[in-house]
């Protein structure tokens, strides 16, 4: 509490002696903005607090700053601090020289001076600082602003440091599917293959078939095996092609077809038998006919 | 998987035992061993959090490697009149040194001779001229700072970077109090980040004598000048560099701030030296990948090799250490690439919830694979500010479809199905229209001859 009760003492005194001390007196601060060739462009008295809003410097213009102090010490620090308006506030520090009666002055190149002023047309705000160490508090004067062009050739590019952050993302363009013709053109065709069975059908109802030997089966026992088992082996060995075409390796079905193979030659010949048996009987019959 | 998983945390249990993930063995040089009386709060604070501290003096022959191994984890210059290296070291092993993953943190000050301006060198630090100092008469600390103007007040809300990772904000009671010699750190060098910077009226000038007044530009001033600036090295080895002995010292950590033209408040470097030291000896933001795991959807162990346009499934666990442990890291941008010399995916990985058991935050995503077949690297490429780079590079490849592996069957090729099926139907039809079909059994008249 004491030590508190103190430190406030401390603070109020010197508070105090900040008002007793001095500060900087500055006069006659002067900003003229010259063309090359020396003709004034704009050229205010400036008076604190009177800030410059109009301003606009090409890059080959000369800014003249000056000024004059009127305390006996001489201020360590006497510098235009420039800051640009934009969202890198980038800061160039110009120092006017002083002499001993208290004048001081800066002539600023745009060309020539610090290469920030060349990262393009920007914006910037003029703050005079005046400090020393032998007197305790500072004196600054916001100037106002000024609009300099950037260089039409060759300008300054500002440094930059990579920064990582999340990228955008990349999805992948997948091959489009091979493009295939309209499934009603393969439908089309697919009927048109089946035509043929159509005009066999045709043909063969023109010759009259009436499947008299399949009734005739069902009254012979053997000759109604051997027809079943000749025609399941056609059958199985067709199932066996369709199942390797699907997805059968080969050797299953080599042993297969071997086996159905000697199934259906040998019910073949019973078959065929039955049928020449027939045959004969046919000429046969139509021999006694012609008898 | 489950078992290295399981083996990694054993291992990280263990280590958690140290604070620091380099190592406990410090060695500071200080410029003379009376000097070692300025700094007790800071050998007080680095060994509560269990440093082993060598103190030296430059004259002491000391050797940073033995037999190819380090010595010491981490190095505190704090000797900047420093004329000479002490016996056995130099330039170029201060640099192995790093290399080899130790970390080093450089205080200068406005005596800073060449031995330590060289080394900064090194790392693209570029310390301004001897006898300079960082003057500012809008922002120095009337108590310090009476005479010259020289100790100046730092605001962390506006002079400092906002990388939470390094220095939070938040943490600092007050602004911070300097006095030494600015340096700049180069604007194009990605690996070096300014942390503490001089306010835009400094600037930085020949503090001997102050009776001539600056009538030249100053080299740097204002942003120019940085005050404390950090690097972390591809090897993620840290490396402080700060323009001040003075704001580690006892006198500055318990001064309070004095600014002209202000109120009295506390100064918080204190706390700024202590978290930056732990950002520096690897103490927080430390990140480590655990485990990374991919395999087809539907399958539990990695293929030999994939297939393209195959679904898989990546996941990736990272921790991150800080306070002594290791905890779960989460992140909202952690991104998985494909990339056969130039990316082909790029996506966001997304973070699986965290409960209570978790250690490692898991990161995972479901993609499909390029049509492109070639040998591609699944890489999270993972590097922000203040914490190590993270880069986990699996590489795999991508094989195209075998034979057998194309449709089988396609929907416009029915006429050709139609045709071999109808050769096959015909057959049957038609042995049993010639076998039974009675084309031979009726009895024929024959033609009058």
């Amino acid at each position: 509490m004491a030590k508190l009760r103190s430190l406030l003492l401390v603070t109020l005194l010197a508070s105090l002696s900040t008002v007793i001390a001095e500060s900087w007196k500055v006069q006659d601060i002067n900003l003229i903005l010259a063309a090359p060739g020396g003709a004034k462009k704009a050229e205010h008295k400036l008076e604190y607090p009177y800030a410059v809003k109009e301003l606009a410097a090409d890059p080959s213009d000369v800014l003249k700053f000056s000024f004059k102090i009127d305390n006996k010490e001489k201020p360590h620090q006497a510098m235009v601090v420039f800051q640009s308006q934009d969202e890198f506030q980038d800061e160039i520090m110009v120092a006017a020289s002083v002499k001993s009666s208290g004048k001081g002055r800066f002539d600023l190149n745009f060309n020539k001076a610090d290469a920030k002023f060349r990262y393009g047309t920007r914006k910037y705000s003029m703050t005079f600082l005046v400090g020393g160490p032998k007197i305790d508090e500072p004196y600054k004067y916001n100037l106002g602003h000024i609009q300099v062009q950037g260089p039409t050739s060759n300008p300054a590019t500002r440094p930059a440091r990579l920064h990582y952050k999340a990228q955008p993302e990349i999805h992948h363009q997948f091959r489009p599917d091979q493009k295939l013709i309209n499934t009603a053109i393969s439908g089309l065709f697919t009927i048109l293959v089946l035509t043929p069975f159509a005009a066999l059908f045709f043909l063969w109802s023109k010759l009259g078939i009436k499947f008299e030997p399949l009734q005739a089966l069902t009254s012979k026992p053997f000759d109604l095996i051997t027809a079943v088992t000749f025609f399941g082996s056609l059958a199985g060995i067709e199932f066996v092609f369709y199942s390797y075409w699907t997805h059968v390796t080969l050797f299953p079905v080599l042993q297969a077809l071997g086996v159905l193979s000697v199934v259906a030659f040998i019910s073949g010949r019973y078959v065929l038998s039955a049928v020449q048996t027939r045959r004969l009987q046919r000429t046969a019959g139509s021999a006694k006919k012609e008898l | 998987m489950r078992a290295s998983i399981l083996l990694s945390t054993l291992a990280m249990a263990l280590v958690a035992q140290a604070t620091s993930l380099t190592g406990l063995r410090t060695l500071v040089l200080l410029d003379t061993l009376d000097d070692a009386d300025a700094y007790t709060d800071l050998w007080s604070d680095l060994e509560g959090r269990r440093f082993n501290l060598t103190i030296n003096d430059a004259s002491t022959p000391v050797s940073l490697t033995k037999y190819d191994r380090r010595l010491y984890d981490h190095l505190i210059f704090l000797a900047p009149k420093m004329k000479e290296y002490p016996k056995g070291m130099n330039a170029k092993a201060v640099v192995g040194f790093v290399a080899e993953g130790g970390n080093v943190i450089l205080a200068g000050s406005s005596d800073l001779a060449n031995p330590l301006r060289e080394l900064s060198r090194e790392f693209d630090v570029e310390y301004d001229n001897r006898y300079t100092s960082v003057l500012d008469h809008f922002n120095y600390d009337k108590d310090l700072g009476k005479e010259k103007h020289d100790t100046i007040v730092v605001s962390p809300s506006t002079q400092m970077s906002k990388i939470d990772a390094i220095v939070p904000q938040e943490k600092l009671p007050g602004p911070i109090l300097f006095r030494g010699i600015g340096h700049s750190a180069n604007p194009k060098n990605s690996l070096l980040t300014p942390l503490l910077w001089a306010p835009q009226e400094a600037y930085s000038w020949e503090s001997v004598n102050l009776d001539e007044s600056a009538d030249q530009d100053p080299l740097i001033a204002g942003k120019d000048i940085s005050l404390v600036s950090v690097m972390q090295a591809r090897n993620n080895a840290r490396i402080a560099f700060l323009g001040s002995t003075d704001m580690l010292s006892d006198a500055f950590f318990n001064a309070p701030v004095n600014k002209q033209g202000d109120k009295e408040t506390v100064n918080g470097n204190r706390k700024f030296i202590e978290e930056l030291t732990k950002w520096t000896f690897q103490e927080k933001s430390a990140l480590d990948v655990v485990a990374v795991q991919h395999h087809k959807v539907g399958e539990a162990e990695a293929p030999a090799h994939y297939r393209i346009k195959d679904n898989m499934t990546y996941t990736i666990s990272l921790a991150e250490y800080h306070d002594g442990e290791w905890h779960p890291f989460s992140a909202d941008d952690v991104q998985l690439e494909l990339i056969m010399l130039d990316p082909y995916v790029r996506k966001t990985l997304e973070q699986v919830e965290l409960d209570d058991q978790s250690t490692v935050g898991t990161f995972t995503t479901t993609l499909q694979l390029p049509d492109q077949y070639g040998v591609f690297k699944f890489t999270v490429n993972y590097k922000r500010p203040g914490l190590t780079y993270i880069e986990s590079v699996t590489t795999v490849g991508i094989h195209p479809f075998r034979h057998d592996q194309y449709p089988r069957f396609i929907s416009q090729a029915k006429p050709y199905y139609t045709s071999a099926a109808s050769m096959g139907v015909g057959l049957l039809i038609f042995s049993v229209v010639y076998l039974w079909g009675g084309l031979d059994s009726s009895v024929k008249t024959t033609k009058k001859a």
